[in-house]
């Protein structure tokens, strides 16, 4: 053994150490795939074609939706023309399918009362709409029936809510969008303060009377001085959201979900008047519910004090029109205002397919609850324990001392492999499953194995006539050419599995390889110079029983037990030769 | 005991040829049963390549079944209890690929039922085309890492031994997708995984056994001996142990993980993979000493020995 050799298995062991301690230091921990901590998976395609474009731009929408669940390592990834979104530890898991499947998130909420441009300049607003691209120029719109009654274009012209000029960015001053509702003209000013005991003056009606514990509600959640953070934007809560160009709403619980539109489509109203023509499903989650949002509105009641209905996509809001009338019918709504042909056709993109540009089906949906999830990893975690001591003690009874070189080499790849999966789980929000922890349980195996070919080695070069010491060197030239065409071939079964499957087979094949690399680093450094270590002891050197190897001592190598049967095996492969020459030759 | 004993101090002799006439027609009776059974009976697929349902609530322990099918309204679901090793009783129910619009709606009575809320119910379903993508994928990746790892063989070892290590793998392959057909067990995602690490296993057993015959080959065993299979009966002989220990070392985890999978629900899961893989392990490590090794005699007998020592492994 060279220096440079044991110099390089003191340093392997080191950085093994090393590698713990910064873990523990960095506080890294491996993250839990789905299958071991609960949560929600699911595989999504396009039921028809779809361009690379459409699907990246897919993966982005479906994204920022998965933001609002607060979701710690979300994964949503394109594989080929699938898209798979992994929500490991996801708590409302129904919420998180129907948040990232096909459906709008698509809410009707009220508007409480417009509040004007936010603290923020708008423009850090718009990367959520920026997917869509289809309201920077959709600005105010109208609702107005086209019922008997008041079918009139008049409705049309009479929204003057033109203060949202489609030009318009940026800050704006509150007051340019209050023409809209002519009752209350709150300035929004007050918005901008956090304290809530500024906010009163703003909500408009509600407060003047007594303030009941929904009104307190409703003066907290208008009052915060910005948009409601996404993960607080659930649809029972009174919530603040902005518009594209930054333009805030204090808005009312969603009354009506995106389930509750059948279709939308778009009509040319007069001469480049655009209008969007959403229908609804008839029933309950339909026409009727919408009819009973509409009628509050039109009423201005308390719960719909501004009269205007927010259609609120993906938590930012894309239309607050006012309601005209009291009641519709299903399929003669009609949201004009000041669209153009493409921003007229988005909107109706939006209400169709709720702002995915594909329409998408499941093909796999996987829930697993957190209670399962803590069970699985606890069996994994309980089985590769007890395995991994079974593995050692067997050693330890065939190989005696030798085993301490398997086991400290396992232990060797194991701290590195907490290391590295540590790492990924924390900075690259790599996941490791079942099929993970598998496959490391399985790579002891291997590791073991390599060990294993070493030893057997060792013992066929010692009963040929060789010194201990030699034979730890010579039959480390052929195990280490055994091993390393071994490992190779599960390499290339990892790689070929790695780039050529989807979901669990992925993760199982990333672990096995990054296992294996590590089993061929660790042969090739530590193991020999740990061996050679362990044989060059005086007290194994007398009895080298002490390291599995069946011979009585260093200087007499053909025991009266290898006597009994003398040619047995001996003259089998290996060259060996008298046992008293071989004994001189030998030496570090 | 003396066999053991010869086996740890490396004396062992053991004539492996008498033991190969058995095992290779044991072996081709096997894949021809095997294959007979996968034609027949098919193989008994999850939801996952056959699209469908799965949903899980735990519930208390006046719930039946009865009570779950009752409260059910989808019309051939397989309904079950299970119980974790917390003694937590779970009612499953498993619903077809055309029952799958209806997902919603049984979670909705699952969670009546359990007297939860909707997040209680674990599910897990499927698109009746997913679980076909799923696999050709899957033999697309086997037929190209077959390929692959052929040539590399061939290149690193010689290519009879490329044959010899792929068709003791597909044996393996065949015969523990054999043992899932006969016996009825359910073949899921983990068991197509527990399917490729055993692949990856029995060439791994294959490679390290026929190193041993290149080595000696390179010494020129093979004359110094009756020839060629003698040769290879004398690797045989000082693989076997390695074989036996690292069998023995594999098994063993794979082992703790079949029995605590036997006793979690949560482990069914972990069950899945340690079936398949403690089959797959105990035919690997038979395929390389009984099916690899007599292939590569019998190749190499049928011609005359190459007379080149090829190359020296070290």
């Amino acid at each position: 053994m060279t220096n440079s050799q044991r110099y390089s298995a003191i340093g392997l062991v080191l950085v093994a150490i090393a590698g713990l301690v910064y873990t523990l230091a960095v506080g890294n921990q491996p993250l839990l795939g789905l299958d071991l901590q609960g949560g929600v998976s699911v595989v999504l395609q396009p039921t028809g074609p779809a361009d690379e474009e459409s699907l990246d731009q897919t993966v982005d929408i479906i994204r920022t939706r998965v933001d609002a669940l607060g979701v710690a390592e979300p994964e949503i990834s394109r594989q080929g023309n699938t898209i798979v979104v992994d929500l490991p530890g996801v708590e409302e898991q129904q919420r998180a399918l129907e948040l990232v499947g096909q459906t709008a998130e698509l809410r009707f909420r009220p508007v409480i009362a417009p509040l004007g441009p936010s603290l923020e300049f708008a423009p850090e607003l718009d990367p959520d709409a920026a997917p869509t691209g289809e309201s920077s120029d959709e600005d105010s719109t109208e609702e107005d029936s086209t019922e008997e009654d008041t079918v009139d274009e008049s409705d049309d012209s009479d929204d003057s809510e033109e203060g949202l000029a489609p030009g318009t960015r940026g800050r704006r001053q509150s007051s340019d969008d209050e023409p809209a509702d002519d009752d209350e003209s709150e300035p929004a000013t007050g918005a901008e303060e956090p304290e809530e005991s500024t906010e009163e003056p703003e909500i408009p009606a509600a407060p003047a009377q007594t303030l009941s514990p929904e009104e307190l509600e409703i003066t907290t959640a208008c009052g915060i001085p910005d948009v409601t953070a996404p993960e607080a934007d659930l649809a029972e809560d009174y919530v603040v959201l902005s518009d594209e160009v930054g333009l805030r709403y204090c808005l009312g619980p969603s009354q009506l979900t995106g389930d509750a539109l059948e279709t939308a489509d778009v009509s040319l109203q007069g001469l480049n008047e655009w209008a969007v023509n959403p229908v609804f499903n008839s029933g309950g989650n339909g026409i009727d519910g919408f009819n009973a949002i509409a009628l509050e509105c039109n009423q201005r009641t308390a719960v719909c004090p501004s009269g205007q209905l927010a259609i609120v996509l993906d938590g930012e809001v894309v239309s607050a029109p006012v309601i005209q009338v009291p009641s519709f019918q299903r399929d003669q709504i009609v949201i004009s205002g000041t669209f153009d042909e493409d921003s007229a056709r988005n909107l109706a993109l939006v209400l169709r397919y709720g702002a995915l540009p594909i329409e998408l089906e499941a093909q796999q949906t996987r829930t697993v609850s957190a209670t399962i999830g803590s069970d699985v990893l606890r069996s994994g975690v309980i089985a590769g324990l007890i395995g991994l001591a079974l593995v050692a003690v067997y050693l330890l009874l065939y190989y005696r001392l030798a085993a301490l070189v398997a086991i400290t080499g396992i232990a060797i790849s194991g701290l590195l492999i907490w290391t590295i999966i540590s790492w990924l789980g924390e900075n690259q929000g790599l996941a490791i499953t079942l099929a993970g922890i598998v496959g490391l349980i399985v790579s002891v195996g291997v590791s073991a194995d390599s060990n294993i070919v070493y030893f057997e080695n060792v013992k066929d070069v010692t009963l040929s006539g060789r010194r201990v010491t030699t034979a730890v060197e010579r039959a480390y030239q052929t195990a280490i050419s055994t091993i390393v065409k071994a490992d190779v071939v599960s390499l290339i079964a990892a790689v070929l599995l790695y780039f050529l499957t989807v979901g669990a087979v992925k993760g199982f094949a990333f672990y096995l390889g990054l296992a294996t690399l590590l089993d061929l680093l660790v042969s090739y450094v530590f193991m020999r110079p740990a061996l050679t270590w362990l044989a060059g002891l005086e007290r194994v050197k007398a009895n080298p029983r002490l390291i599995g190897l069946p011979i009585e001592d260093n200087r007499g190598p053909r025991s009266k037990a290898a006597d009994q049967k003398p040619s047995a095996k001996a003259g089998g492969s290996k060259a060996g030769g008298s046992k008293d020459s071989k004994d001189k030759e030998a030496g570090q | 005991m003396s066999l053991r004993r010869d086996l740890y101090e490396g004396k062992n002799n053991i004539d492996f040829r008498p033991l190969w006439k058995k095992t290779l027609p044991a072996s081709l009776a096997l894949m021809v049963i095997s294959t007979i059974s996968l034609v027949v009976i098919g193989l008994n697929l999850s939801i996952d390549f056959e699209g469908g349902g799965i949903f899980e609530v735990p519930v208390s322990d006046e719930i039946s079944v009865a009570d779950a099918r009752s409260a059910v309204s989808v019309a051939d679901a397989r309904i079950q209890t299970v119980t974790d090793i917390d003694g937590q009783r779970f009612i499953r129910v498993q619903t077809g690929s055309d029952a799958l619009d209806d997902s919603e709606q049984v979670i909705d009575e699952l969670a009546a039922l359990s007297g939860g809320t909707i997040d209680d119910v674990s599910v897990n379903t499927v698109g009746p085309t997913w679980g076909n993508q799923i696999t050709n994928r899957a033999l697309r990746a086997l037929a190209l890492f077959t390929v692959v790892v052929a040539a590399y063989l061939a290149w690193r070892l010689e290519w009879r031994m490329a044959i010899g290590a792929i068709i003791a793998v597909l044996h393996d392959l065949l015969v523990t997708a054999g043992v899932y057909s006969l016996f009825r067990f359910e073949v899921g995602p983990a068991t197509v995984i527990a399917l490729l690490t055993i692949m990856g296993y029995s060439l791994y057993d294959t490679v390290v056994v026929y190193d041993k015959v290149l080595e000696n080959e390179a010494e020129g065993g093979a004359k110094a001996r009756e020839g060629y299979t003698d040769m290879v009966n004398d690797s045989m002989n000082q693989v076997v142990m390695r074989s036996i220990n690292t069998t023995i070392t594999t098994v063993m985890p794979v082992l703790s993980m079949l029995l605590l999978g036997g006793f979690f629900l949560g482990g069914g899961s972990l069950r899945d993979f340690a079936l398949a893989l403690f089959i797959g392990l105990l035919l690997g490590t038979y395929s390389s000493l009984f099916v690899a090794a007599p292939l590569l005699a019998w190749l190499r007998e049928r011609a005359p020995v190459a007379p080149e020592p090829s190359r020296r492994p070290t």
